[in-house]
């Protein structure tokens, strides 16, 4: 027994690099976080006890809590999008280029090239585009006798989110699209083949062969788009402003953390406890949403 | 096995060490150039940067954090004007923006401040905040206040001690306009607010936004709102200044009232809930789609970034007697931070501040409304604010000061008034929560 304990630690040595790196990082971080959700605290200067009065705060206040709420109703908004919307689109255009439809290769380029560029700059293009006063959409409707079509664009509380949802598609469908697409080449030829000979019907080779063979890129594109949904912060930020667009149509719970922890350049007042707070709060939505998600997510697994 | 045992013990040595040393080898060549900076102060300084001469017994570096883009040039002209005189001080500056206040305390916990950094002084409690947590230098004595005017010092006062140096700009509001489109349409500057309301709707009837404005700003709405609140009540203005008035009365709902108005009536443009922050707001105005716009006199520099043959001029919106005044206070300028690694430089630094010839190269840099007779405006748009019969305390400084302990109406204001246009809240809601909170 002793001697196998003692065979155990070269491996714990080679482990140990990773381990205090990730425990000095991730680790303390979150138990720090942990305990700070129960103070108040500007980030200098002594802290104050409070208990879960900032939890209070978040769930109670009638200034607070509505747009807590508010925020976490959209960050769910885009989650069913990425699921119904997003995800579908993705397949769909791997599917497309899979049939290798003409000019398919052409297609793919422009695609996926969007994904290329960062988020933020296309979020400020997506501005200079739906800005009403100087943006190139109202002017060119103008332009063609459709000034009765201009609009607020992203001031509309109707329209904010869908824009921002076009906007999601346009710049990152390309990255969803391609793994699709990778899993899809990857199908062994003979189970096409197979299917031709018995006079498979294309729609019947989709449901029935592509369809199930690619659920579990599907899966993994659904996890790792629903962990960005609820964490989604740039793109609404430079759409909307960090007070979350009108009516607060673009506002997630991120861009209230960020308002109430850090404050604003002039007035600066900033509470990293309460910060914390939302951050917690954040942190069991998105382990219980992930739960839920995985728990459905495992039925495509292959070996169920 | 010994042999494996070896490698393996080996090899996590190896990459412990390079992990850490990664790690280390940063922080030890900070430490160098900050030991290489540390000197004793002297108590001499201030000396050079009154007497004009240069001095090369003060060297090393300085660090420098401002708040925005916007006093980028103001603020190389001053390291200029001071390397003149302190040749071997190297003086590096960045502009932290959003998220100021935030990384401020963050690196004075840390231990890591710059030597010298911006904040918005008395006009808002983080200076005090700062001096009740030992982290700014006081200024008393080591710094010659005598070439600033007397009416700016409070903002660097926080218990009877100086804290910061403020500067001589003169940060306002104005209404902005656009010459050409003025001279084409053949409209003058109105001279009631009459005038002002008659000129708003021929704007519109001509096809043209009247006044650029961001409703979803809080800031932008702030600075749109209190010239509005001046020209339709200077009585009321004027009480500002003591006190003697609540910042919630009657002409304040009135003047939000007023805006929702025009709101309505399209003189900020049919789609303008769209214009999502303060720079569209500019750039409306700067591109020649909007007439005019009503904002800070520190926009004057983004006007002249954005668009530098845009002809355009000033002038306060005017009361129905056709008085005109200037809502505004001093602008505050840097602090220091009280561990500095080079205290000798930054009081050195922090004294050329406060000196005309460094005051007039911010002034006249910046653009701005001139504080003080001592240093002439440099822009001609800056003479055109300043023309005015009265000068008015800004309501939102009575926000801050007066507001009760513990809370922070200025932060309330930020969350609430961008619902204000999108009919969201009410004037009467949004006045009511403030009121709570104020004394």
């Amino acid at each position: 027994m002793k001697k196998k304990q003692k065979r155990k630690k070269p491996y714990l040595l080679f482990i140990a690099p990773g381990f205090i790196l990730y425990t000095v990082f991730i680790i303390f971080p979150i138990l720090f976080i942990l305990y700070l959700c129960l103070f108040k605290w500007s980030g200098l200067g002594p802290m104050t006890f409070v208990g879960l009065d900032n939890f209070k705060t978040l769930f109670n206040s009638p200034r607070i809590a509505p747009t807590f709420w508010h925020a976490l109703g959209n960050n769910l908004k885009y989650l069913l999008c990425v699921w119904f919307i997003i995800t579908p689109v993705q397949f769909l255009l791997a599917y497309l280029f899979y049939l290798k439809i003409p000019f398919y290769k052409y297609y793919k380029l422009m695609i996926f090239m969007p994904y290329v560029i960062s988020s933020t700059i296309v979020s400020f293009f997506a501005t200079m585009i739906f800005n009403p006063s100087i943006g190139f959409l109202n002017e060119f409707l103008t332009n063609i006798g459709l000034s009765h079509l201009t609009g607020a664009w992203l001031g509309d509380p109707n329209l904010a989110f869908k824009i921002m949802i076009i906007i999601i598609i346009w710049q990152g469908s390309g990255s969803g699209m391609m793994i699709f697409y990778a899993n899809m080449m990857d199908i062994p030829t003979e189970i096409i083949e197979a299917s031709r000979i018995d006079g498979c019907s294309e729609a019947q080779r989709f449901w029935n062969i592509l369809l199930p063979l690619s659920l579990p890129s599907c899966a993994s594109i659904i996890v790792m788009s629903s962990i960005w949904a609820l964490g989604i912060f740039d793109i609404p930020f430079i759409l909307g402003g960090s007070s979350g667009g009108v009516s607060n149509s673009l506002d997630f719970v991120t861009m209230v953390f960020y308002r109430y922890t850090f404050g604003n350049v002039l007035n600066g007042k900033s509470d990293l406890g309460f910060g914390a707070a939302i951050s917690v709060a954040m942190f069991i939505i998105i382990v219980i949403v992930t739960l839920v998600q995985n728990k459905i997510l495992s039925k495509f697994e292959y070996d169920n | 096995m010994k042999l494996k045992k070896l490698i393996a013990i080996g090899l996590a040595v190896v990459m412990t060490a390079s992990v850490l040393g990664g790690c280390g080898k940063s922080k030890s060549s900070d430490e160098t150039a900050a030991a290489g900076s540390t000197v004793e102060s002297t108590g001499e300084t201030g000396t050079t940067a009154e007497t004009g001469d240069v001095s090369k017994d003060i060297s090393g570096t300085l660090t420098i954090w401002e708040h925005a883009t916007s006093f980028e040039d103001s603020l190389k002209a001053i390291i200029d004007g001071y390397n003149e005189l302190y040749p071997n001080v190297e003086v590096e500056y960045e502009i932290k923006s959003d998220t100021y206040y935030s990384l401020l305390t963050t690196s004075i916990q840390a231990g890591e401040a710059p030597d010298l950094f911006w904040t918005n002084g008395t006009a808002t409690s983080n200076m005090a905040d700062l001096v009740s947590n030992n982290a700014l230098l006081d200024l008393t004595g080591i710094v010659d206040y005598s070439a600033l005017a007397k009416d700016a010092l409070y903002l660097g006062e926080v218990n009877d001690a100086m804290y910061s140096v403020p500067w001589m700009t003169f940060d306002t509001r104005a209404c902005y306009y656009n010459k050409d489109i003025f001279e084409e349409n053949g409209w003058t500057v109105p001279a009631t607010f009459s005038e002002f309301e008659n000129l708003l709707k021929e704007q519109k009837a001509a096809g043209y936004i009247p006044i650029s404005l961001c409703p979803n700003d809080s800031w932008s709405i702030l600075f749109f709102f209190e010239p509005l609140l001046a020209a339709m009540d200077p009585v009321y203005t004027k009480g500002l200044a003591d006190y003697s008035v609540k910042a919630t009365d009657k002409p304040v709902t009135d003047a939000l009232n007023k805006a929702l108005e025009w709101a309505k009536a399209g003189y900020f443009g049919d789609n303008y809930l769209g214009v999502s922050n303060n720079d569209a707001q500019d750039l409306a105005f700067t591109t020649g789609k909007a007439v005019m716009e009503v904002a800070g006199s520190w926009e004057m520099s983004t006007f002249e970034a954005n668009n530098p043959d845009l002809n355009y001029g000033a002038f306060q919106i005017p009361a129905e007697d056709g008085t005109t005044g200037m809502v505004g206070t001093f602008a505050n300028g840097f602090s220091v931070y009280k561990d500095t690694q080079n205290l000798e430089a930054a009081e050195a630094f922090i004294q050329y501040c406060a000196t005309l010839n460094a005051q007039t190269l911010w002034v006249q840099n910046q653009g701005g409304v001139s504080g003080t007779p001592d240093i002439p405006s440099s822009n001609e748009v800056a003479n055109e604010i300043a023309d005015c019969d009265n000068t008015y305390t800004s309501w939102q400084s009575v926000l801050s000061g007066y507001v009760k302990e513990g809370e922070s109406a200025t932060t309330l204001w930020e969350d609430v008034s961008p619902k204000l246009f999108s009919g969201d809240i009410s004037v009467d809601e949004l006045l009511s929560e403030i009121a709570k909170v104020m004394q």
